[in-house]
């Protein structure tokens, strides 16, 4: 869409002889939106929500809209559907939207400009809100959650094993001797290690467990269904040939302190401390 | 679920496209990515955020934004008549232009026919095109000759008139197009 609202100004100044008409907003659709945000989850819940509703109320037999974020434009789809790629051609609004101008594409193009206007305004604000909400929790080097986000989910896993009766374990990881690594390649050497040390930490693990990076060469893992540490060998044995191949310049281990809940305790303070005291006993073992 | 997932990988670099599909019991996640972004890399770091979202695996596709067909622009410098449509709870006619890819829209009472003809003047303006024309009139055809307006204009600065007949599903509709009509010459 070309104009925004103020395109709007010299068309309803003409008819002089006329009252001025209230913005076009066809069956409310603009006042409807904020709400729609309030109510939303998340920003791309809105997003999409609110794609449903105008192409309802449009009788669009599709819809796309393209918001600016601060490094490209991001293009969302309704129904979050694919482009259909293959022989079909990707329709001409779709392609125009996959340009990136910011703005609503819709088929037939009948959405009034004033409502375009608040969606991609809406649109832009909801997902800058999630990205900022993302980078808050998570830790910015290894796209791990961060120690704040990890003791939250702690508290929360701890509350939901005792209602449940769902048991898991708290494994605190430590490289050790990680010092080596920086001292000997540089801290972009180091850097690009613990990225990969979070990369293979991801991977390792099973859907529904986490992991977070405390902080330095620290890392937290909350794994679900466990009720006792021997019970973790086959995810340490996992973890420790993923750590090799995240670190093969030298031979980084890592040591562990694990606390189980609830054959250890039922406390999420009291978890992290005694993960902590194993920790610290195991690394005392290294001499 | 689904939502955190998708705004991991709209991080992903180059990544402006997320769509989630399934075919044939197969889940799908489509990706689209700028020039330039390498896609085995988007496709790798893609499967690692889909492990810790999703229960079941699912197909990764990473595509680069789509060139092989032209987007059409079949109407270069000329102005479409996009859409007329009722407007604020139909107290109100939008009227919306588009050319070369720009789109403008403006604003009439409903019901009034000559003021539907004013914002099509108005939008042209809007989309940057010279006319020095105001609308004299618009006036219904006779029966015999069809549902249809005649529109004239005149050239404020000569006092020439222009006129210009159209039909349409509505008589808004068929304002519009007469006036468009009515310039289809100097447009």
């Amino acid at each position: 869409m070309g104009e925004g609202p103020s395109s709007l100004a010299p068309a309803l100044g003409g008819a002089s002889e006329a009252p001025l008409p209230a913005p076009p907003d066809i069956d409310g659709s603009i006042a409807e939106l904020p709400g729609l945000l309030a109510r939303s989850e998340n920003g791309i819940q809105f997003i999409y929500q609110s794609l449903e509703l105008i192409a309802a109320r449009y009788r669009l037999s599709d819809l796309a809209i393209v918001v600016q974020q601060p490094d490209r434009p991001q293009v969302f789809r309704l129904k979050r559907a694919p482009l259909g790629a293959g022989p079909k051609p990707v329709p001409t609004y779709l392609q125009r939207a996959l340009s990136g101008a910011p703005g609503v594409y819709a088929d037939p193009p009948v959405v009034g400009t004033l409502v375009a206007a608040a969606l991609v305004s809406l649109a832009e604000l909801a997902l800058r809100l999630d990205v900022l909400g993302h980078d808050a929790s998570h830790d910015s080097l290894t796209g791990l959650l961060n120690r704040r986000s990890y003791e939250l989910l702690l508290e929360q896993a701890t509350s939901r094993a005792r209602r449940y009766g769902w048991p898991f374990a708290l494994v605190l990881l430590d490289l050790d001797d990680f010092k080596v690594v920086n001292d000997r390649y540089g801290h972009a050497a180091g850097d690009a290690a613990l990225r990969a040390v979070g990369e293979e930490l991801r991977a390792a693990l099973r859907s529904g467990d986490v992991a977070a990076r405390l902080g330095g060469d620290e890392f937290a893992l909350l794994v679900v269904g466990v009720e006792n540490a021997a019970s973790l060998s086959p995810i340490l044995g996992r973890l420790k040939r993923a750590l090799e191949r995240a670190v093969p310049q030298t031979t980084v281990g890592f040591s562990v302190g694990v606390a189980c809940f609830p054959s250890d305790t039922e406390e999420p303070d009291a978890l992290m401390g005694m993960a902590d005291e194993r920790l610290y006993a195991a690394k005392a073992t290294l001499g | 679920m689904k939502d955190a997932l998708e705004l991991e990988l709209r991080q992903l670099p180059g990544v402006s496209f997320v769509s989630f599909f399934e075919e044939g019991g197969t889940s799908y996640i489509e990706l689209v990515v700028a020039e330039g972004a390498e896609h085995a890399r988007v496709r790798e770091e893609a499967a690692r955020c889909v492990v810790n979202h999703l229960e079941a695996p699912a197909d990764i596709r990473v595509m680069g934004v789509p060139s092989e067909v032209q987007v059409d622009q079949p109407s270069g410098n000329r102005v479409v008549l996009v859409v007329v449509l009722p407007s604020d709870g139909g107290a109100a006619i939008e009227v919306q232009l588009s050319r070369s890819g720009r789109q403008y829209a403006s604003q009439a009472v409903a019901g009034d026919t000559a003021a539907v003809g004013r914002a099509v003047l108005d939008a042209l303006r809007g989309l940057d095109v010279y006319v020095p024309y105001e609308v004299v009139g618009l006036h219904a055809l006779p029966s015999e000759w069809g549902a249809g307006l005649l529109a004239v204009l005149r050239d404020t600065n000569t006092g020439q008139l222009r006129r210009g007949v159209a039909g349409g599903r509505a008589p808004a509709d068929a304002a519009a197009r007469a006036v468009l009509n009515a310039l289809n010459r100097s447009l």
